[in-house]
C-alpha cells in the first residue's frame, strides 16, 4: 500500500483542524486563516510530518502553538467575553430538582460554548481533541506539548469546570429552582 | 438531589474511566456505589461529550475547499519560507551590525516584506569562528548533518558560522566581510520539494530596515545573502559571477 503523502495526511485532518481552530479563534475568518497558516508551516516541514510517529498530534501541535502565539500577540487588546443574556424568556415553573446529566443535556448551546471559552485555551483544546476529535491521550500530549499525566488531569478539570458552569447557568436561567447551589471556580492552573 | 462536582480525590479517575471505558478499578467501583455525586459526574461526562460533538461550527466544508485550493498553488509555501528567511537574515545582520548578536529583537521583523511572518522563533544557537571556509563547512556538516558549500568568492573574508533555527528549520548562517562591511550568508538545506525560488533575483531592498537581500539556488541549496544597503557593490559582484 502506498504511504500517504504529507498533503494527504493534512487534507485528511482539515475538517478537524477547522473545527478546533474555530473554537480557538472564536470566529470563522480567523479560524480559516489559522488553519491555512498551519498547513503552510507543516508543508515546509513535510519530511518531519511524513516521518512523525504521531502525525495527528504533530499537526495539532502546530495549530495550537500558532493559536497561542496569535492569542499572545492579540492580548494587548482585551478580549471581551460576554455571556449570553440568560433567563429573559424563561418563565419559572416552580422549584425543581435536577440531576447533573440532565442539566448538561438541557443547557443551551450558547452556554456550552461559554463554558468552553471560559475554561481557557489549554483546557478547551484538550477537551475538544478528546471528545470531538477522538484523540488518544498520547496525541493530546503531543499536540499540547505536555506529559500524558497532565492530559489526564487537564481533562478531568475541564470536565468538572464545564459541568459546574453549566449548572450555574442553569440556575441563573431558573431551570433548577432553589436546590443546586455550588458555583464553579475556573480550573486551577498547573504550576510548571 | 443536588448536582455537585465529583469528589476531588476521584475526579481524575472518573474522567479517565469515561475516556477509556472498561471496568472501574475496585476502589473506584466501591466509591461509585456509595457516592451519588460521582455517579452523576460520570454520567454528566458522557452527556457533555455528546453536547460538544453536536455543537455547530460554521461552514467547515467551504473553508476546506478554499484551503485545499490555496495549498495546491505551486510554490506557495516555499515562497513564504524564502521571505521568512530573508526577513530573518536581515534581522541577524542588523543585530550583528549593532553588536546585538544574541536574541535579536523579534520585532525588526519582515513587515516591509508586505506579509505576515513568523520569526519569533529565530534563535541563535551555537557558533564557530574561523577564517577558513573549509573549516566552517566542516563544522556545519557536523552540526547540521549536511555540508553547505560556501561560494568561492575571492573578495569574501569569512568570519564565522552559526546555526539558526527559524520556525523550526535549521539554517546555517555565515558571516563574512567584504569591502570592510559585514554581510550574512544564509544557507538552507536542500528540501524535497521542487525548487520554488527564482535564481539570482534582483536584490530585495528593504524600505525601512536598511538592508538588501538576494536569493539564489545552487547545488540544491538555497542561498540568501543579506547586507546593508550601502554595499550595493557586493551585489554587483554577485551579478558578475
Ligand atoms: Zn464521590
Amino acid at each position: 500500500m502506498p504511504r500517504s503523502t504529507p498533503q494527504d495526511i493534512l487534507a485528511g485532518q482539515l475538517d478537524a483542524l477547522l473545527r478546533t481552530a474555530y473554537r480557538l479563534a472564536n470566529n470563522h475568518e480567523d479560524a480559516e486563516e489559522l488553519v491555512q497558516e498551519t498547513c503552510f508551516r507543516l508543508l515546509r516541514k513535510r519530511q518531519a510530518l511524513a516521518k512523525h510517529p504521531n502525525p495527528r498530534g504533530y499537526i495539532f501541535a502546530s495549530l495550537y502553538n500558532l493559536a497561542k502565539d496569535r492569542g499572545r500577540r492579540a492580548s494587548s487588546a482585551p478580549q471581551i467575553v460576554s455571556l449570553p443574556n440568560l433567563g429573559e424568556e424563561y418563565i419559572p415553573a416552580g422549584p425543581v430538582k435536577v440531576d447533573l446529566p440532565d442539566i448538561v443535556a438541557n443547557s443551551l448551546d450558547e452556554e456550552v460554548e461559554a463554558a468552553l471559552e471560559e475554561m481557557g485555551t489549554e483546557y478547551r483544546t484538550a477537551l475538544l481533541l478528546r471528545e470531538v476529535e477522538g484523540f488518544s491521550y498520547a496525541e493530546i500530549a503531543e499536540a499540547l506539548g505536555i506529559p500524558p499525566g497532565t492530559v489526564r488531569s487537564r481533562l478531568a478539570r475541564a470536565r468538572s469546570f464545564a459541568a459546574a458552569r453549566l449548572e450555574e447557568y442553569a440556575r441563573k436561567r431558573g431551570y433548577l429552582g432553589e436546590s443546586n447551589k455550588d458555583s464553579a471556580d475556573p480550573p486551577r492552573r498547573e504550576t510548571s | 438531589m443536588t448536582a455537585r462536582p465529583p469528589c476531588p480525590e476521584w475526579e481524575e479517575q472518573l474522567s479517565a474511566l469515561h475516556d477509556h471505558g472498561g471496568k472501574p478499578a475496585a476502589a473506584l467501583e466501591k466509591h461509585l456505589e456509595e457516592c451519588p455525586a460521582c455517579r452523576q459526574a460520570l454520567a454528566a461526562h458522557k452527556t457533555l461529550g455528546m453536547r460538544l460533538r453536536t455543537l455547530r461550527t460554521p461552514a467547515v466544508a467551504e473553508s476546506r475547499e478554499a484551503i485545499l485550493a490555496e495549498l495546491e498553488k505551486p510554490g506557495r509555501g516555499r515562497q513564504r519560507f524564502a521571505s521568512v528567511l530573508i526577513a530573518a537574515a536581515a534581522m541577524v545582520l542588523l543585530a550583528a551590525l549593532y553588536s546585538l548578536l544574541v536574541n535579536a529583537p523579534a520585532d525588526a521583523s519582515g513587515r516591509d516584506f508586505g506579509g505576515y511572518f513568523e520569526i519569533a522563533s529565530l534563535q541563535e544557537q551555537e557558533s564557530f569562528e574561523s577564517g577558513d571556509p573549509s573549516a566552517l563547512e566542516q563544522w556545519c556538516a557536523e552540526q547540521l548533518g549536511f555540508e553547505p558549500r560556501l561560494p568561492s568568492w575571492p573578495w569574501a573574508d569569512w568570519k564565522s558560522a552559526r546555526l539558526c533555527s527559524i520556525d523550526g528549520e535549521k539554517v546555517a548562517v555565515f558571516r563574512l566581510m567584504a569591502d570592510g562591511q559585514y554581510a550574512s550568508l544564509f544557507i538552507h538545506p536542500p528540501m524535497a520539494e521542487p525548487p520554488g525560488m527564482p535564481t539570482r533575483q534582483q536584490p530585495y531592498i528593504s524600505e525601512q530596515g536598511g538592508y538588501a537581500a538576494v536569493c539564489w539556488q545552487e547545488d540544491g541549496f538555497e542561498y540568501i545573502l543579506v547586507s546593508s544597503v550601502q554595499q550595493a557593490g557586493l551585489f554587483g559582484r554577485l551579478a558578475e559571477i
